[in-house]
Parts: C-alpha cells; structure tokens; sequence
C-alpha cells in the first residue's frame, strides 16, 4: 500500500503525460506479462480451436486479390493510364497496406505468449495508421 | 460463408470486368477457401492466398508505373 501511495506521490509531481507507470504501454505490458507468467493458454492455443480467424484474414485476401484483378484487368484493356494509373497505384498501396496489418493482426492472435501478441498487435496498428494516411 | 464484401466489390468494379475469366475463377476460389475445413487445410489455403498477392501485388505496382508513362 505504501509504495502505491508513493507511486501516486510521484506521479502526482511530474506532468500527467509524463507518469511512465500508469501509461496504456505500461499497463498492457505489466498485464501480458502477469498472464505469461501465471499460465494462461497462449493465444495459438485458443486461436488453434477454430478456423473463423483464418477464413476471415482469407476473405480479405481474397477481397485483395478482387482489388488487384480488377487494376490488372483496367490495365490491360487501356482503360488506365497517366494520372489514373498513379492514383491506383497510391490507392492499391494503401489497400496493401491494410493487408498486412490484417496479417500482423492474425499473427498476434496466434503467437505464443502473450508479450509476443502485444508486439504484433502494436505492429499491426501502426502498420494501419500508416496505410489510412 | 461471408461474401458480402466480395459481391459489393461488383458494384464497383462494374460488370464487363467482372465477367473476366479471372473474376469466374476468384468466385470458385472463394467458395473452395471460405468452406468449412480443418486448421491445416485453413492455414495451407491462407498460406497460398498470401504468396499469390505478395507476387501479384508487386506484378500490379510494375504494371501501373508503367500505364502512369502514358
């Protein structure tokens, strides 16, 4: 108790974004770590019982691959070229883009120990900010 | 089955590409992935998926750099 009163003495000194203990980084990282070290099923466990994560993160490929057959098919019929060719282009980036952080997102659902699933999932969400810009 | 997204997908990439025989073979590709499996037929199927839009992603970019010189 003395040292929760403490930690809220020193946080209470410094700017509230500047308090490092009770930051969503801080807490998520001090939760993935309890439940690696209690033994908590691993998300691959869980993740192994049923096939609706991989047929999801497969539907958005196969959404993709519409995507790209459909540019591909514009292409070679003439019907896109100049400045449309480079709007697709920046817009089939971006649709990449999503895709991976789809991938990232299903890898984090089927990693081995929670701290791994935060680091995916942290990679899958910075990959989709980017791919929104 | 979920083809919600992809049926939407027709509404906009019209009905002449849509007829292409690319766009037939998807269709079946999809009713094949998207049908109830087990883990290891799922993730293999997954796995194909994504290396054919790895490839045909880059094959796509190459192609409208080029279309972009016109």
């Amino acid at each position: 108790m003395k040292r929760i009163i403490a930690a809220i003495a020193l946080c209470s000194s410094v700017p509230l974004g500047g308090c490092a203990l009770f930051t969503p980084s801080h807490i998520a990282n001090t939760a993935a770590s309890a439940a690696d070290a209690v033994g908590v099923p691993a998300p691959a466990i869980i993740a192994n019982r049923t096939v609706l994560d991989e047929h999801a993160l497969t539907a958005l490929e196969l959404a993709y691959k519409a995507e790209r057959l459909a540019l591909e098919t514009a292409v070679d019929a003439g019907l896109l070229k100049g400045g449309n060719a480079t709007t697709a282009s920046t817009l089939d980036n971006r649709a990449y883009g999503a895709l991976s952080a789809a991938r990232a997102a299903y890898s984090a659902g089927n990693a081995a120990t929670y701290s791994a699933a935060l680091t995916q999932a942290k990679l899958a969400i910075s990959q989709a900010l980017a791919a929104i810009k | 089955m979920n083809l919600t997204f992809l049926l939407n997908l027709l509404k906009v990439v019209g009905s002449t590409i849509s007829q292409a025989p690319q766009f037939i073979a998807l269709y079946h590709e999809a009713v094949a992935t998207l049908h109830p499996a087990d883990q290891a037929t799922a993730k293999a199927a997954l796995a194909d998926i994504q290396a054919a839009n790895d490839a045909g992603h880059a094959a796509l970019q190459a192609k409208l750099a080029a279309a972009a010189k016109f």
